[in-house]
This record gives structure tokens, sequence and C-alpha cells, in this order.
């Protein structure tokens, strides 16, 4: 038995949805669900989280940092030089 | 459709001054550009001097707007370039504008961008394809010379084969991603469109950091491989399935040896990329919260804040991939989450087999031909989704009324860009 508590999912994707939303998103899960299970037996195989075997980092080097004021045009708000942003510790 | 040998410049910045009103004119008729640049810095006179191209706007580029076609973005200015945009600076490419894309790159029409849908210049009732809409329409229509696409399941190719120009994907990890607004970290790519192969493998050169080269050449001894249970997708348009199978006859009476090869999984591809993809892209839009990044929201609290700075500004599909994805990483969906990880084993594994016989493999790009607008099935990427799952090199090459999709073995571009050349010389001599 599929179980999906789409009202759970929502509240942790801290996105609101509509009934009509909610009905589209469970069948489309189902959907995915239901072509899992045509996929034969899948016992023994080991997942594939990344596919590739040497992950080849950029070589580390120091280099200049970047301009305050050009990282914080973007910020909504900023005070002293830094980020400000809406209280978000209670 | 403008090609890269045939720009003799001379003065870039002048070159650009008279560009300029003519793009701006194009988009007016084509709305294949978001933002359209006002002014160029001094370009060194680099292989691509003066050379315009156009950037998909999930890709940052300095002090222009790149708001991935999202309101969450909308503002959003980057203070440095990708590292791909300062390689194509370094040699002078002259950038004109951001190319107009399904938001965040979900999607394969175009038609879910916040801003304006990019219009086919082949005929403006039909699809450009997506999601890399606008970067298809800007070379289609002469406005660059090329531009970057991203290509997670097929975006670049896609587009590439509905607007009749040329989108490749570089294996995975070939070229930076730095600066690239990641969706499925797992698979996407930034890839190049343009008017031809050869101009589209000079791209990739540059922007690899010259990890692929450039230069294309004749390779009579590639085996050819072609996957039936491709041609025998029962949602294939006959007219597509005859004109790519005539490329094929074409290349067999050019002396190219064509062998059958089975990918036993294609019919698990689609629901593998859309299962591993979503929990991906749930992950990787942890950040845009409002709080941290995106627009922000009115709210009484933090919790507030970010979810109504989400509701509010996520189109559908994007909220569908994020519900998805959050599903799959619960506990109620996780299961599911790793028995699409071991298909992706099971895919990759068939693959590897059937390169174990052939060098290249030849597909149809899409299953129809270009559909009217508002009209997509949803199986638009059903033959391009596999390079993406296995991190393979493909490229989509126009060919009558469709594109023709040449895959090859990780990190063998060479292979691949022989044989579109190829195609695209059966192409011009109307066989």
């Amino acid at each position: 038995m599929v179980k999906i508590d789409m009202d759970r999912t929502s509240q942790i994707a801290f996105i609101k949805l509509t009934d009509e939303q909610k009905k589209k998103f469970v069948e489309s899960i189902l959907n995915n669900i239901e072509g899992i299970k045509k996929a034969g037996n899948l016992e023994g195989i080991n997942p594939t989280t990344k596919i590739t075997k040497n992950i080849c980092y950029r070589k580390d080097e120091v280099v200049s940092p970047s301009n305050r004021e050009d990282l914080l045009k973007n910020a909504k708000g900023n005070s002293n030089g830094a980020f400000s942003v809406p209280k978000i510790v209670e | 459709m403008i090609n890269i040998d045939s720009l003799k410049c001379q003065d870039a910045k002048a070159d650009f001054a008279l560009k300029i009103p003519e793009i701006k004119k194009l988009n007016e008729e084509y709305k294949a550009l978001v933002t359209i640049c006002d002014s160029v810095d001094d370009l060194p006179k680099g292989s691509l001097y003066g050379v315009p191209f156009t950037v998909k706007d999930n890709i940052l580029t300095k002090d222009l707007l790149t708001t991935a076609c999202s309101k969450t973005l909308e503002d959003y200015c980057p203070y440095e370039d990708a590292h791909v945009v300062k390689l194509l600076k370094e040699q002078g490419a002259t950038l004109v504008g951001k190319a107009v894309m399904d938001e965040f790159a979900f999607g394969s029409t175009g038609e879910s961008s916040c801003n304006s849908v990019a219009l086919n210049p082949l005929d403006k009732a039909l699809t450009t394809g997506g999601s890399s809409s606008g970067s298809a329409v800007s070379v289609a229509c002469g406005m660059a010379a090329f531009s970057l696409g991203s290509d997670t399941s097929g975006s670049v190719r896609q587009p590439a084969a509905m607007c009749k120009v040329v989108g490749v994907k570089p294996s995975y990890e070939t070229v930076s991603m730095q600066g690239l607004f990641t969706c499925v970290t797992s698979m996407d790519c930034i890839g190049v469109l343009a008017s031809n192969v050869k101009d589209s493998a000079k791209i990739l050169e540059t922007i690899s950091d010259g990890k692929i080269s450039g230069d294309v050449k004749e390779n009579k001894n590639i085996t050819i491989g072609i996957p039936q249970e491709y041609f025998d997708y029962s949602l294939l348009d006959k007219n597509v399935k005859d004109q790519v199978m005539s490329a094929i006859d074409s290349l067999k009476a050019d002396g190219y040896k064509v062998v059958p090869v089975s990918i036993p999984t294609f019919d698990s591809h689609w629901v593998a990329y859309n299962i591993i993809g979503s929990a991906e892209v749930s992950s990787n839009f942890g950040k845009v919260d409002g709080i941290k990044f995106g627009h922000r929201s009115e709210g009484n609290s933090w919790e507030e804040i970010f979810v109504n700075s989400r509701t509010e500004c996520f189109g559908e599909k994007v909220k569908e991939r994020i519900i998805k994805g959050t599903y799959f990483l619960g506990e109620e969906g996780y299961g599911y989450l790793q028995d699409a990880q071991r298909i992706r084993t099971k895919i990759i594994s068939d693959y590897e087999k059937a390169f174990e016989i052939c060098d290249v493999l030849i597909t149809p790009t899409v299953p129809t031909l270009p559909f009217k607008v508002g009209n997509a099935r949803g199986d638009e990427d059903i033959f391009t989704v596999a390079a993406g799952l296995v991190g393979l090199p493909a490229i989509s090459v126009p060919y009558k009324d469709t594109g023709v999709q040449v895959m090859a073995k990780r990190n063998d571009e060479a292979a691949m860009f022989s044989m579109a050349n190829e195609i695209e010389q059966i192409a011009k001599e109307g066989r």
C-alpha cells in the first residue's frame, strides 16, 4: 500500500498547495511508483548516486575575495557591511 | 543564421553598436531574449573576437540580470560571470543578451517561462522546444552565432531539433558548472547551440578549457549502433522515424558499418529520471527561501516568510518537482528513490554493453515533428534523457524536418562530432 501524506510533504517543502495541486501531484507520484514496479526485479543491484567514479575537483587556488559592495548588491537589506535578514531564531 | 567563419570583425564595439538595433527588432518579432545588452567591455582579440552570443538566463552574467525566468529571481544581478562566460569573453566573444527559458529549466516547450514565450522562426505557431527555447531561437533567427544552454534531460537538444539548429551536450563534468543555477546536480551540463556542427565543436572546445577538441575529423571507421527500442517506441511519429532511417541509409551507402543494439531498460529511462531528478531539485531548491536567496514575501515569522515566498513565486512545474522530490526523499518515498537509482545502474550497464559493439548511437532527437504551441504530450525528452542519466555526450543535427541525435561513449566527443558532421553533409546534399 503506497502512503502519501501530501499535507506533511508540503509542510516540509515550505509550499502551500491547493486541493487541486495536491490531487495532481499525488497522481504524478503514483504514476512514477507504477513505473518503478514495471521495471522488474531490482534486488542485488547497487543504487547509482553519482556517475563519475573519480570526481575531479578543481585545484584549490587562493583568489582575491570579492568586493564587499559587490557581494551585498543582491542583499534584501544590509547594515555595517553585512547581510541583514529577518529574525529566524526564536 | 550566422556561421562563425564568415565573421571578420575588426572592431567589436562598432559591430556591437550596429548589431544591437537589429537584435532588438528581431526580439520584438521572436521574443527570444529576456535581457538585451546595452554595452560591451573592451574585448581581447582572441579566437572569437566580435562573435555575438547569447546565454540562457540560468547562467550567471556579471552585472546583467539572471532570472532563470522565475519570479523569485526577478531582480537578481550577479557580481561575476559563470566560468564558461569568462572563457568566452577571454576569447573576445560579444555577449548580446540573455535567452528566455522555461522557469528554472523545468519544461520542454519554453511555455513555463514567467517572462515572454519565444516564438519559432520556422513557424510562430509551432513550439520552439525547451527548456533552452530562447537560445535556440536566438541562433535560428540570426541574433547570435551561438548560445549557451543547459541540458539535463535534453534541454539543449530538443529545442535545437524543433528550431533546426545544432545542439550539443558534452560528457558530464567536462564543462564547468560554476555559475549555472543547478537543478539536477548528477546530470546537469552546460551545452551549446549553433548554426552548424563545426561551430558547436569550436565553442565546446573553448568552454571546456580545451578538454574537448574542436577539430572535427572524418572517421569512416566509426561503427553506428541503432537501438531498436527507440525506433519501436509506440508514439514515435512515422515521418520522424522514416527521416532518421533515411539518414542512416545514406550513412550505410557512404560505407559506415551499422549494427543493431539493444537497450532493454528503455521503458524505464523516464521514470528513473523523473524520480532522481525531482529528489535532487528538491534538495537544490532548499536555499530559495526568501531569506538567504530569492524574492522575499511578507510574513510574521521566518516560517511564514519561507512558505509565502516559495508559494507565491514558484510556478506550477517548479512546485511539482519540489513536492515530488520532497516525497521521494522522505520516509514514505525513499525506497522508491533507491529503486530509481538501481534502475539507473541498469541503464548505465545497458549503454556500456551497447558501446562494446559500436562507437556511436543514432536515434531521433524528439518523437514528433514540431507541434502547435500548447499541444505538448509530455514525452518530448523520451529520446534525450538517457544521455543525462548516463553522462554521455550527445548532439542533435537538423535533418529534413527533424533532428538526428548522435550519442557517443563518455569523453568521446571526437566520434560524436565526426558522425554529426557526416549527417550535416548528407542533409546539405539533400540525400
